[in-house]
């Protein structure tokens, strides 16, 4: 289970060092940086409470914790104008349809396994379900 | 009948909406089937035929009438607006509905169904309708005093004429499945309550953070309690002590805010002319100073093709090497991806070199972008090339899947689809 997160954070890792060069760009002043920013911060949140909910080894937890901790500052520091505009809107950014900061995030899509919370979530569900006809207390999903 | 009387500054919200005849029982919603131009009120991109029912509602006898266009905040302004107004019993729903936003069910769904525990309105279509703003009785309010007359879909101005009219008429008058007749006005006062922005972007919530978002949102103690606890006294059902309690709150916000134009004019009495005539080009000092520390001057706009396609390539590249940087410190550093992909780019770059020294550009300009490419080609450099190294996936470190962060990075360049390579390279 904790290879989702690992995974997770490798991902979030090469997005943010993209999206930081970018954020040296025109980008900074632009909503699809600050969009992807956005999206990261969340995704890291999300990534933490799903974290805080899993019931990997507690060892695997805090070393994970930290990768997180780490990205989320990363992603906070990440510097963007105040007032953000899309940069092809206003003619700066001409380099067709596509979207750096966008496509940075889209690095992500590249973790296809192992499949995210949804089914481990269920996992846990079930072999709850079972420990509990049992009366056995299992840390980890069991299935008996 | 019982009509109440409002106060002209009682609406609390400001909005796309025309405000008729307070007495009125009906106000009308028109969906904003429409891009956005700018928030209100400098919305200037409003199709003619929308602008169109809105006026012809207030002027055949609404207390309001406007547009309506997501189904978050959007909808927080009209309940803060209706509430304010208990002669306001019916809301007509009419013109097309917003595509992506579906607003017109999520309005119909929150008169019918109400709100739930994690303030999502019950059985909407819509994609994020939640109501984080407002308080919840202003909801509850919202849902006993109105009667919902559904007319999502219909842009006949006469049809929408024929609906107001029949709102305000004494006895039961048909139109199309309801009988409709101005009933007096709701038998409590208004309820005077504006957005707390608490939530600014409903929009972006996620469905995850809902439960986090609403520990932020906890519904103060009502003053009305706070009265019942100094005076051991209950004041009409605390309802009239709450009301009394907003307006407090309301008027004291309104002096607050003569008090400072007042000083802002006093201070710009003060000023010297000269002063004066340099501020008078700045229209919100305040908000005119960034947060963030400004971008350095803007780079040279690129005035060719030419010169767009080698600016495009170099920011594309940044943001591939930053990411390259970045995967060399992870097990990419041992394995073949990454130097193949490093490899790739050095092949690029160094065709983009020739390019630039077969260019049209003065030596100057080709200078300066061989340079920004040479720094670009020591920082591949410094990146690993060992092609023979063993594939991470093969030796069980890399578990993502069938995808690849090196050669996805090296993708990014994908994005830059214009303009064309300039013929002549």
């Amino acid at each position: 289970m904790a290879t989702y997160f690992t995974n997770q954070f490798r991902g979030y890792n090469v997005v943010l060092a993209t999206l930081q060069a970018f954020s040296k760009d025109i980008c900074r002043r632009c909503i699809g940086l600050s969009g992807a920013k956005t999206k990261v911060i969340k995704g890291l949140r999300k990534l933490r409470m799903d974290l805080d909910k899993s019931s990997i080894l507690e060892d695997d937890k805090q070393e994970i914790m930290v990768h997180i901790d780490s990205c989320e500052k990363i992603a906070s520091a990440i510097e963007i104008e105040e007032e953000c505009e899309c940069q092809k809107t206003a003619g700066n950014c001409k380099i067709g349809p596509g979207c750096f900061a966008l496509g940075a995030l889209e690095l992500m899509r590249e973790i296809i396994e192992p499949a995210p919370k949804a089914e481990e979530e269920e996992v846990i569900k079930v072999a709850k379900l079972v420990c509990e006809k049992c009366g056995a207390e299992e840390p980890v999903p069991v299935v008996h | 009948m019982l009509k109440v009387q409002l106060s002209s500054t009682c609406l609390p919200e400001k909005g796309c909406y025309l405000r008729g005849n307070d007495y009125s029982p009906v106000a009308v919603v028109v969906l904003l089937n429409a891009p956005y131009g700018a928030m209100p009120p400098e919305v200037q991109t409003i199709p003619k035929e929308i602008e169109n029912l809105v006026k012809v509602a207030i002027e055949t006898g609404a207390a309001l009438s406007g547009t309506l266009q997501t189904e978050n905040v959007g909808i927080e302004k009209i309940v803060c607006n209706i509430v304010a107004n208990p002669n306001i019993r019916y809301l007509i729903v009419c013109g097309n509905e917003v595509q992506g936003h579906n607003t017109g069910t999520a309005m119909k769904a929150l008169i019918e169904n109400g709100i739930d525990e994690r303030r999502t309105i019950i059985d909407s279509q819509a994609k994020t309708p939640y109501l984080f703003n407002i308080p919840l009785e202003a909801i509850y309010r919202f849902r006993e005093q109105l009667t919902l007359i559904d007319l999502i879909g219909e842009t006949d101005p006469e049809v929408i004429m024929k609906g107001v009219w029949s709102c305000y008429q004494e006895n039961p008058t048909p139109f199309k499945e309801w009988k409709l007749y101005d009933p007096g006005a709701y038998s409590d006062s208004g309820i005077s309550c504006s957005l707390t922005w608490k939530v600014k972007h409903p929009e972006e919530v996620e469905d995850w953070e809902i439960d986090e978002i609403l520990k932020g949102i906890e519904e103060p103690e009502e003053p009305a309690e706070k009265f019942k606890k100094i005076g051991g006294e209950d004041m009409k059902g605390g309802r009239g002590a709450l009301a009394i309690t907003k307006r407090l709150l309301k008027v004291t916000e309104e002096l607050s805010e003569i008090a400072r134009l007042c000083i802002e004019e006093i201070e710009r009495l003060e000023i010297p002319p000269e002063r004066e005539v340099k501020k008078e080009g700045v229209v919100e000092p305040e908000k005119a100073r960034p947060a963030v520390k400004p971008v350095a001057a803007p780079k040279e706009e690129p005035e060719t093709e030419e010169e767009l396609y080698f600016s495009n390539q170099m920011r594309g590249y940044s943001g591939v090497l930053a990411a390259f940087e970045a995967l060399d410190g992870d097990i990419c550093h041992n394995g073949c991806s990454l130097p193949a992909a490093v490899i790739t780019a050095q092949k690029r770059l160094k065709r983009l070199k020739e390019d630039i020294s077969n260019s049209s550009f003065s030596d100057g300009k080709k200078e300066e972008l061989e340079n920004r490419l040479n720094d670009f080609m020591e920082r591949l450099e410094s990146l690993p090339q060992d092609t023979s190294q063993p594939c991470q996936k093969t030796v069980g470190k890399c578990t993502i899947g069938a995808g690849c962060f090196a050669s996805g990075a090296l993708k990014l360049m994908d994005l830059i689809t214009e303009p064309a390579a300039p013929k002549n390279l």
